[in-house]
């Protein structure tokens, strides 16, 4: 298990994984976390402190929208939504992300 | 590993940190370097090409900085060149500098001098394992009330107390003495070495074996047996010079033959007190065979407690024993049913010395604030000084917690310096004390020690810390302050904020407390002194001589040859010159005084018990004694003559104040008997009173009255003992002649070495040494707080006056008189000042009585002398020290002073 | 091109694996890294040199003055014996990070 990788990675990919979570259809902040450690099997682990400066982040680059509605609990609950903007953001950064591991793997083999 | 790996650079680092600083330069040029070739062979222009290099590297600063960062010597680095700032600081204001270095100095020398002096008596150990279970006994009838001391314990009690104890693993008897001691059966003046006779098992109580050879025990002591001793290690070495054939070697002691067995180990020293030799003796069979249970020789008692057994149980089962023999033999036991037990170690000092080395320590405690205040202030000056300074790293956005430490820093490393030359004085001066100390006192405990040791460093670190920090928090707090800008603004033409605010006023009210409380006791001190030395007696005291001995040996068997001794020696000195010579039943001690405080009962009169009895005083006297001391003559009746022997009528001589303390309404009781009690088991009759003498002093000190006066003289001849006080009167100062009188008391004696022959003079200033130390000392430091105190004071007051100078100017210009300069000066810090003196005058009287209580000193002038005394000397020189500054502020050219 | 945000951590691994393959200087890491991926990984100065530090503290790397082809003077730095291990051990995070992004990324919605 990854020591001290974790926290770190997630710091440059955060915006990645977040944009494309609430890709799949609104979502609130908690279960983003949830989803990406779901997905990842715990791999990557999503810290409040990191998360909602991140949401708001996107937000105002309007790379995603916030409504709040009423969730099963009948509590009032903040959900996320992915603009169009936002979609695009989504296909760079992945390809970005792509394009950074494929060559860090190239370096990894062939050095 | 990897922490292996850190640990290793960072120490390597720590010492290349130079070299690795000029390595990062090199590597960053070297790779700036490669870069600019491989832009000139893409095609770039060369300058272009190491532009676009050195650009790459962007903030070269900031790269280098986090790279040293992660060399992690940078916290060490950071303190260096702080610490090499403050030392810049230092020499910019060598003044102050030198003045808070000197103050702390002081202030930790002395009161770590104190300290080590202190520690030396009251807190260090013997040096055994089981120290802490070896206890002395002692018995009495009322040991805590009782004036005449612990009673004797005789050998019949002793073996009592040996057969029949149940809480101690051994009882061992044993008795100092100090008889002749000689190397060959007939070399010439024996010598006066101090050695113990000691019980077969007293080698069991702390278990310690002999270096060399063997020690003896129950098997080797026996009646009729070898005379066996063990020497000590220090006596080995000088008597014997180390060498090994002192072992088995015969040497004779108060002219019997005894061998050496052994030696013991260094550490074992003089195991109980200053024992030279132990000689194993059976008690039973050896001392004072035949004598009634009274009188069968006097011996102390060391006992090692069971594992877990407290003091108090050792005392009850000892009592229990006393409680059996007093109702055995009611003749001699009758009332000794008080047993005493305590730490052999812990018991060498009385509560009152005690008491008077906890209040050496508390003054030490008071010296050492003196200092922390008087630097306090001084850090505040240099605070202020550096107020412009401090403003703009403030400005510039050092942050408050770095001003702060910066300032902090300034004042550990000048309390740092001032700590060590303070330890440094304290190791010489206690040593100095210790070495004029420790000689007077034979019964010096040979584990007293003075030095410097682990304990003493650590515990003068913590004080310096203290003092590095109260003199320098708030300093650093006020000149870390958010307002920057006013104080960046103030050029004194307003008197500086930070400096004679209400703290500094308060540091001085506090000073003042300190100094004054000190300078109070030791005025006590010095008028006791005075005092006691300027009572008058009767007779003179540089013109008579003392000698002490003890007659012992084949010549002195029968108590008639004590007689003859004492006409011999009379003779014979009067031939030499002498005008007269007396004998004195007393120890050295009781110079031709008091020395026996004890009861005695009245004919026709009845008491309860004996706590009931009244006391007098008891001197066994020779007739010649009242011509030597200085009586000159009877008030009524008649003096001691020769007729007055064993076999003639049992008299007694009183002075008036036992007749004003005893027969308050007989003008005269010329005719009355009275008995006086057992001294030492030596039993007296019904004696009748056939004189009256004059009191020994004019009068008697002011905590004393008359009573404690009393005298009731006794004849020599009807109370025979062997010790003895011989007293030669001389025409002139008896110094010259001690080596005379003890040459003459020798020749007819010669099997008894004795004490040293002195002066009476002499033999009281040896008396009295410790007392006279201790106020010696006080006195001292005293007065020297008192100065360093005032030079503070002046220091202070002196900065202010400095700081206002353009104020001063304006005020004269517009046409103030140069007195209301003075006055406005002067004025600053007059409250707090005058709390100090109120509060210092409490706490020096309260100090002074205490002490006094505990020296039991007498002749204490009274509060309001003391109180008037110190108070005049403090505000003299506060005076002095506020207002030479402040004449001096006056005395400006009023021109000069605007323009400064 | 655009500048690359790498994780942190990968450039130590990526530092590492080079200097598996032999000694070099800091210069000539940045350069193969550049290289060898293609010219995706762009390394800063700023970023490798305090790297290089870091890791020589904590003894991964170890350093030694040496000259160039060209024969100039440059410190060279090639992995200990523990640096070999941490290789492993990076090498392994960096997979198992990687692949989790991947699931992220391509998981069904």
């Amino acid at each position: 298990m990854p020591r001290e990788g974790k926290k770190d990675v997630l710091l440059g990919t955060l915006d990645l994984l977040i944009l494309r979570v609430v890709s799949s259809g609104p979502i609130h902040g908690y279960a983003i976390a949830r989803r990406i450690e779901q997905i990842s099997e715990d791999v990557l682990t999503v810290q409040q402190g990191s998360l909602y400066p991140a949401l708001h982040r996107l937000e105002k680059k309007a790379f995603i929208t916030s409504d709040w509605q009423t969730g099963e609990t009948s509590k009032p609950v903040k959900m996320y939504t992915l603009t169009v903007d936002g979609n695009r953001q989504l296909e760079e950064e992945k390809k970005h992300w792509q394009d950074v591991s494929n060559a860090v793997n190239l370096v990894l083999r062939q050095a | 590993m990897e922490t292996f790996h850190r640990i290793k650079n960072w120490i390597a680092a720590l010492f290349g940190h130079l070299r690795k600083n000029s390595d990062l330069e090199d590597e960053i040029m070297s790779h700036i370097e490669m870069r600019t070739e491989l832009n000139i062979e893409a095609g770039m222009a060369p300058d272009l090409a190491r532009k676009e290099a050195m650009r790459g590297f962007g903030n070269a600063e900031a790269l280098k900085e986090d790279c040293r960062d992660s060399w992690g010597t940078r916290v060490v680095m950071d303190l260096i060149r702080d610490i090499g700032y403050s030392l810049r600081n230092m020499r910019a204001t060598p003044g102050s500098s030198i003045l808070v270095v000197l103050i702390m100095a002081f202030g930790i020398g002395i009161s770590m001098t104190m300290f080590t002096f202190v520690k030396g008596m009251l807190w260090s150990n013997m040096g055994f394992p089981d120290e802490d279970r070896l206890i002395d006994v002692k018995w009495g009838i009322n040991l805590k009330a009782d004036r005449t001391g612990p009673h004797p314990i005789r050998v019949d009690d002793y073996l009592e107390f040996e057969k029949y104890h149940r809480t101690l693993e051994y009882l061992v008897g044993f008795s100092s003495y100090t008889p002749g001691f000689r190397l060959a059966e007939n070399s010439d003046y024996p010598e006066k070495i101090r050695g113990s006779a000691v019980a077969s098992n007293f080698f069991n109580l702390l278990g310690v074996s002999a270096l060399y050879g063997r020690t003896f025990g129950p098997e080797d002591v026996v009646p009729g047996g070898e005379r066996l001793i063990v020497l000590s290690y220090e006596f080995w070495q000088s008597k014997f010079g180390g060498e090994l054939d002192a072992l088995n070697a015969t040497v004779y002691i108060g002219a019997a033959p005894c061998r050496v067995i052994g030696v013991m180990p260094p550490e074992f020293s003089t195991f109980p007190l200053n024992s030279n030799y132990w000689r194993g003796v059976d008690i039973d069979t050896e001392w004072g065979v035949g004598q009634p249970r009274q009188r069968r020789a006097m011996l102390s008692i060391l006992g090692l407690k069971k594992e877990g057994v407290s003091d108090e149980q050792v005392e009850a089962d000892l009592e229990a024993i006393a409680e059996r023999l007093a109702e055995e033999y009611p003749e001699s036991n009758e009332y000794l049913r008080d047993v005493q037990a305590q730490n052999h170690g812990k018991g060498q000092l009385h509560g009152e010395e005690r008491n008077l080395l906890y209040a050496l320590l508390f003054c030490g405690v008071l010296v050492l604030l003196v200092a922390c205040a008087n630097v306090s202030n001084l850090m505040l000056v240099r605070a202020a000084r550096r107020s412009f300074e401090l403003a703009t790293r403030n400005a510039l956005g050092a942050s408050r917690a770095h001003i702060m430490y910066q300032v902090i820093l300034d004042s550990f490393l000048l309390t740092a310096i001032g700590g060590i030359v303070g330890l440094f004085v304290a190791s010489y001066g206690s040593d100095y004390i210790w070495s004029i100390y420790a000689p007077l006192d034979a019964d010096l405990p040979f584990w007293w020690d003075v030095e410097i040791d682990v304990a003493t460093i650590c515990v003068a670190i913590g004080a310096m810390i203290i003092a590095a920090l109260g003199g320098s928090f708030v300093p650093a707090l006020r000149g870390a302050r958010r307002n920057s800008f006013a104080l960046l603004r103030d050029d004194s033409r307003t008197s500086s904020s930070l400096y004679m605010g209400k703290l500094s006023k308060v540091l001085v009210g506090l000073q003042i407390t300190f100094a004054l409380s000190l300078t109070i006791v030791a005025t006590v001190m010095v008028l006791v002194q005075y005092a006691a030395v300027s009572q008058e007696k009767i007779y003179d005291r540089d013109k008579i001589a003392l000698g002490f001995l003890w007659l012992s040996g084949p010549l002195y068997k029968e108590k008639e040859s004590y007689l003859s001794y004492q006409r011999n020696l009379r003779e014979r000195m009067i031939e030499k010159g002498a005008e007269n010579v007396c004998f004195l039943a007393a120890g050295s001690k009781s110079l031709g005084e008091v020395w026996w405080w004890n009861r005695f009962e009245k004919a026709g009169e009845s008491y309860g018990d004996p706590t009931a009895m009244p006391e007098a005083s008891v001197l066994d006297v020779s007739p010649e004694y009242f011509d030597v001391f200085g009586f000159k003559r009877a008030f009524a009746g008649r003096l001691f003559s020769h007729a007055d022997t064993e076999g003639s009528e049992t008299v007694v001589i009183v002075n008036r104040a036992f007749v004003e303390t005893h027969f308050p309404h007989r003008t005269s009781p010329i005719g009355e008997q009275i008995r006086v009690q057992p001294i030492e088991g030596r039993e007296s009759g019904w004696a009748r009173i056939v004189g009256i003498v004059e009191n020994y002093v004019d009068k008697p000190l002011p905590e004393e009255s008359w009573s404690d006066y009393a005298v009731i003289y006794r004849p020599f001849a009807q109370n025979l003992v062997p010790w003895v006080t011989a007293a030669a009167k001389f025409g002139e100062d008896a110094r010259p002649w001690t080596t005379t009188l003890h040459r003459e008391m020798g020749k007819l004696a010669p099997d008894n070495a004795f004490n040293q022959v002195r002066s009476v003079r002499d033999e009281m200033a040896f008396e009295e040494s410790f007392n006279r130390l201790i106020v010696k000392l006080y006195a001292f430091f005293g007065v020297i707080t008192f100065l360093v105190a005032s030079i503070g004071l002046y220091a202070v007051v002196s900065f202010s006056a400095g700081q206002r100078v353009r104020e001063f100017g304006v005020r004269m210009a517009l046409g103030a008189h140069s007195k209301d300069i003075i006055y406005s000066v002067a004025k600053t810090g007059v409250v707090q000042a005058l709390a100090g003196l109120v509060l210092g005058v409490l706490v020096g009287q309260m100090l002074a009585q205490h002490l006094s209580k505990s020296m039991n000193l007498v002749g204490l002038p009274p509060v309001w002398i003391t109180s008037a005394i110190a108070v005049i000397l403090i505000l003299t020189t506060t005076a002095i020290s506020m207002l030479a500054p402040s004449v001096k502020a006056a005395r400006l050219d009023p021109v000069k002073a605007l323009r400064s | 091109m655009k500048k690359i945000d790498f994780p942190q951590g990968t450039l130590e691994m990526l530092t590492l694996r080079v200097l598996f393959s032999g000694a070099n200087h800091g210069f000539g890491i940045a350069q193969q890294i550049h290289v060898l991926s293609k010219e995706v990984l762009t390394v800063e100065e700023g970023s490798l040199y305090p790297a290089l530090h870091r890791m020589q503290e904590r003894g991964w790397i170890k350093s030694e003055w040496g000259r160039t082809e060209n024969n100039r003077r440059a410190k060279y730095y090639q992995l200990t014996t523990i640096g070999r291990k941490r290789l492993g051990t990076e090498q392994e995070s960096w997979e198992t990070l990687a692949t989790a992004i991947s699931d992220v990324l391509g998981s069904r919605p």
